[in-house]
Formats: C-alpha cells, structure tokens, sequence
C-alpha cells in the first residue's frame, strides 16, 4: 500500500483538495452520464433541456428516468462504500465488507420475501425498502448478539458468514418457489441494477446521507478502535457502544440501498482500500473519502453498464463484481508481507 | 494519588490465575513486575487499569474502586500499553501518537510532536511499514502522549515495553520514565530483564504462579534467593565472579 508521506497539516491540506478533485469528477461523470442512454437523446438535447427549449419526451426521458438513476447512483454507492469503511474500521480488518456481517444478504432474502408475497400493492416501492431494511437489521442483530455472546469480532465475522449462507440459500428456495415472473424480478434484483430508478426511489434513499452523517461523528472512536478492543478502553473508548451504533448506521445505508438497487458487490470492500491510499486512514476524511469514490465509481459502472451493449443493459451489480472480484484478489496478494489476517 | 490492589484474585473458568494478591504503588515511583512467563503480571496490569473486574477483592484508583470512574475519567488517569496491538491500517505515525494525546487533552499537536521525538519515532512514516521494534515505540509515544503534562495525576502502566527495543532505545525511554517519576507519576513496568529493572525500578514485585513471591525496595528484593524461588532456576550474581559481564550505561 502506498502511503501518505506527509506530516500532519500538510497532510489535511493534500486531503482537502484529493476531495475537491474527486467532487468534481463525480459531477463531471454525472453530468456526462445524463447525456447517454438508450434512447438517441444526446448533449445537444440535454443543454436544450437546461435553456427549457426541449421537447417533452426529451424532457421526461432527462429528467424522469436518466436524473434520478444517477441520483439513486450516487446515494446508494456513497452509502454501500461509507459503510465498508467504517465495518472495517470496527473490526479493525480491512477485508471487512458490509456484505460479512450479512446486512445485505439479510436485506435481499426479506426484499425477495417482499416480492413474492405483496410484491404488487399500491405501497411497493416503500413495502421493499422497508421489508429489506428489516431483514438487513434482523441479521446484524443476529451478528451482533452472538458477538456479545461469544465475545470477539471473529467470532462476530464468522456469524456473519454463516448468516450470508443461510439467506443466500433462503433466496435461493424463494427463487425455486416462485412463477417466471417473480423468479426474473427476483434474480435480476439479486444481481444488483438501478433500473427501477424513480423520484420515489431517490426520496427513500436521501436517508442515506444522513446515516453517513451519523457516522462521521463516530470518526475519532473508529480511528481509536484499530489500535485494538483493550487499547480504546484505555483511551475512553467503549467498543459495545460504538458497535451498535456502527452497525446501525451501516444497516440503514447498505439495506436501504439494497432494497433499491439489489446487491452491489464488492464496492464496500474495495473502494475504502482505495481511500486510504489516497489520502490515509483517519475516519475525519475516509468516510466522506469513500462516500464520494464510491457514488463516482457507481455512476460509472452504470454509466458502462448501460451503454456497452445498448440497447440492452447489464446489471450493474454483475460488472462491479467482474471488475471488483480480481481487483480484490490482487489487493490481498499485494499486501501479503504486510501480514492481513481476517 | 495512589494505586492498589487489595486482597484480589482473578479466576477464569475453573483456572485460578491470580491468588490473593495485595499490592500498593505510590506516585512519583516506578515499580518493576517480574516473574516467569505465566506468572500473571499482564493479568494484574489488566485488573489494576479496570479492564476486567477481579473475582475477589478490590482495585483503587486515588482510593476509589477503578471501576467507580467513567471510561474518559480513567483515560485522563492511566495510561496503559498493552503487549500487542491490533493496528493494520495506513495510519501516520504522528496520528497513531495524536490518538493518545487528544486523550489527554490540549495541545494534543504539541505533545504528539514532543512525545514522537522524545522515544525517537519519525512522525511521517506510516505504522503499517515499521518494524516490530519501531512499532512498539510508536505505541510508547502513544500512551506517554496521553499522561504527558499530567505528572502525579497519571498513573503509566507499562505490559514489556522494552522487550522488543534495541539497547539504545531501550536507553532513550528509560530516560524519558525518569524524567516523568521526576514529574511525579507513578509507573508500574512489567519486564523480563532483571538487571534493567534493577537500574530504573525503586521498587520489585516479583510474582510466580499467580502471587506475590516479594515486594518492596529494588536492593532489598533483588536478592538471589527470592530471585531463584520467582524463576525456579539456578542464577548466580554476576558481580561477585569473575565472568565477563556487559551493560548499557543508564543516561541521565
């Protein structure tokens, strides 16, 4: 991992701008992204709609389906990529991924549940964000008693791999059980895609940014909480408070953004890595660090997803884990002598 | 301030680890903890520092029960280093320190700066990249920022800070101890190299099998008799026979 050689103030200020950069090409990609799609409506189109001189289709397709997908984008990858840093600050192990402790695993068997059982009345949208965010808490409730009761993160990171299995495999029976129809909204679901972006989607996801809010206030505690479980008591720090608030807060971003969008893989697990060699590991600067390259980096794999083979469009989820999977794998052989242990 | 343990034991399921152990430690004294491995020293610095409650018996910090303090009281009052340290992320050096300084309180800048050059860590290189030795100076300067200006308010307990340190290092934090008994802070160290304690230790509890075998002043309890019951091995005084014998000279 390269690091960041500078002193403290210096170190603030290079941080300061590696943000300002990547703000601006998030909006640059954003802004980029509103022009392409499936449909011919191109830049000239766009910068038309902006002088309000553009015709209606054009105006709906811009701004009723293209504006919140990148929107939904934004929110949902700032989310999924703030609660990886933050759960791997928590269990001080950098191979931690909200993915581990099994909120989305959690979040996508009740979602599926959703689906198949009221998938159609008049409150579906906020009925799937709602019943994912309670399978999504269900599981890390589960994680973290059997954490208090067993005591270490490990025994908490392994918990949350078996509950992976156990939903995983719940979906699976609920995709068994269910007509042609369910069965493709379902997988295709599991899959991860920002297809069925809408404003409704973007209002339930403005949750988001207030949960990585929240987490940025637990920035000094998470920074101390590396040095081990014993070492920030000492420095005042209680690791059970700490806990429930992390895990709270990274439900509510990861299964909100589950239950409208499916399963983004991977984001959570790289896109901290990638932070911190940006500009470091402090908290004060990794969580907003990672919020921003993960909503960029989402809004990009959309913007592929849906322009490689259009008119046709990949779901999202499977090219961020094409991408994200070897990624991964070479992060881990090339930080071998710096010894990770999960 | 004082610190003490009184009458206490310590029982992890059905294994008695500690048994019955009194001991008290005054400010502006640093206290050596030997005894073999397993003697239960990093089980008694645990208890003193409130980490874990004992089975029986009492701890007092400032002749109140160490549990009666809130988590941020107490980290005003000690500063505890542990034997290891979990840190696996790209942190600076200087923001490993910072995290006990901001601890202890203002200036936490200042102190972080002072503490890192005092032990003679560079503040810019990233933790992750050090060596093991280097690593543990990192964390000497880490809880030493936390107690710095606190003098007799602070109590520093100490679980093998010199183990992994070269003679020179070594040297540089048992000057920088001294200086801060001289500040009037209490300093409990548990080590394995006796005739270091005997430098910079006023007083020796030596420990064995989960007890205090003796304790009191340094010259009094160094004797080869206590010595060979604490480690059940066969020692000889170097000074009286005629074998070579080296050591670092103590800087003041």
């Amino acid at each position: 991992m390269k690091p960041a050689l500078q002193d403290g103030r210096s170190a603030s200020r290079s941080q300061v701008w590696k943000q300002l950069w990547l703000t601006s090409l998030l909006f640059v990609t954003a802004g980029f992204s509103l022009m392409v799609g499936g449909s011919s409506i191109g830049p000239a189109e766009v910068m038309a709609l902006a002088w309000g001189e553009a015709s209606d289709s054009a105006r709906t397709i811009v701004l009723d389906i293209r504006l919140p997908r990148i929107l939904l984008a934004m929110l949902v990858g700032a989310g999924v990529a703030a609660s990886g840093a933050v759960i791997q600050g928590l269990f001080r192990n950098p191979l931690a991924d909200p993915a581990l402790i099994g909120v989305s695993a959690g979040a996508a068997l009740f979602a599926s549940l959703f689906m198949l059982l009221g998938g159609t009345s008049a409150f579906a949208m906020l009925g799937l964000a709602g019943s994912a965010f309670t399978g999504g808490l269900l599981a890390t409730w589960i994680v973290l008693i059997v954490g208090q009761r067993g005591g270490g993160i490990s025994t908490m990171l392994l918990a949350g791999i078996a509950l992976n299995a156990i939903a995983l495999s719940g979906v699976g029976l609920l995709s068994y059980l269910s007509s042609d129809v369910q069965l493709r909204s379902i997988s295709f679901w599991a899959l991860g895609s920002l297809n069925g972006a809408s404003w409704s989607g973007v209002i339930v996801a403005l949750v988001i940014p207030v949960a990585i809010g929240f987490m940025l206030l637990s920035a000094r505690a998470l920074n101390i909480m590396t040095l081990g479980e014993e070492e920030a008591r000492y420095l005042g720090v209680s690791q059970d408070k700490l806990r429930v608030r992390v895990i709270l807060l990274s439900a509510v971003a990861v299964g909100v953004g589950v239950a409208l969008t499916g399963v983004i893989a991977f984001l959570g697990l790289i896109v901290p890595h990638l932070v911190r060699m940006m500009v470091g590991a402090r908290h004060e600067v990794l969580i907003p660090g990672s919020a921003l390259l993960g909503a960029f980096l989402l809004v990009l794999a959309d913007l592929f997803s849906r322009s490689v083979f259009a008119p046709a469009e990949l779901p999202v989820g499977i090219l961020t884990a094409l991408i994200g999977g070897p990624f991964f794998i070479y992060l881990i052989v090339s930080q071998q002598k710096e010894r990770l242990t999960l | 301030m004082n610190l003490a343990a009184v009458d206490v034991s310590y029982e992890r399921g059905p294994v008695r680890i500690l048994e019955r152990v009194s001991v008290e430690f005054q400010a502006g004294r640093t206290t050596a903890l030997l005894g073999p491995n397993g003697a239960g020293k990093s089980t008694l610095i645990r208890l003193l520092a409130g980490f874990m409650a004992p089975t029986e018996g009492v701890v007092t910090l400032d002749d109140r029960p160490v549990d009666s303090y809130s988590l941020s009281a107490r980290a005003k009052m000690l500063g505890v280093l542990t034997q290891k340290s979990t840190l696996e992320f790209p942190f600076t050096v200087s923001e490993v320190i910072e995290m006990g300084a901001s601890t202890g309180g203002a200036n936490s800048h200042a102190v972080s700066a002072a503490a890192a050059s005092a032990v003679g860590v560079d503040p810019n290189r990233v933790y992750t990249t050090l060596s093991g030795g280097e690593r543990q100076l990192a964390q000497i300067a880490r809880v030493l920022a936390q107690v710095w200006n606190r003098g007799s308010d602070a109590f520093l307990l100490m679980d093998e800070p010199m183990t992994a340190l070269d003679l020179k290092h070594q040297q540089r934090v048992a000057g920088l101890l001294s200086n801060l008994k001289a500040s009037g802070m209490g300093q409990v160290i548990v080590m394995h190299d006796i005739n270091l304690a005997a430098d910079i230790a006023d007083d020796v509890v030596l420990m064995s099998e989960g007890a205090v075998v003796a304790a009191g002043e340094t010259r009094a309890v160094l004797t080869l008799p206590n010595l060979e019951r604490t480690f059940r091995t066969p020692m000889s005084d170097v000074a009286r026979s005629d074998v070579p014998y080296f050591r670092a000279r103590l800087q003041d």
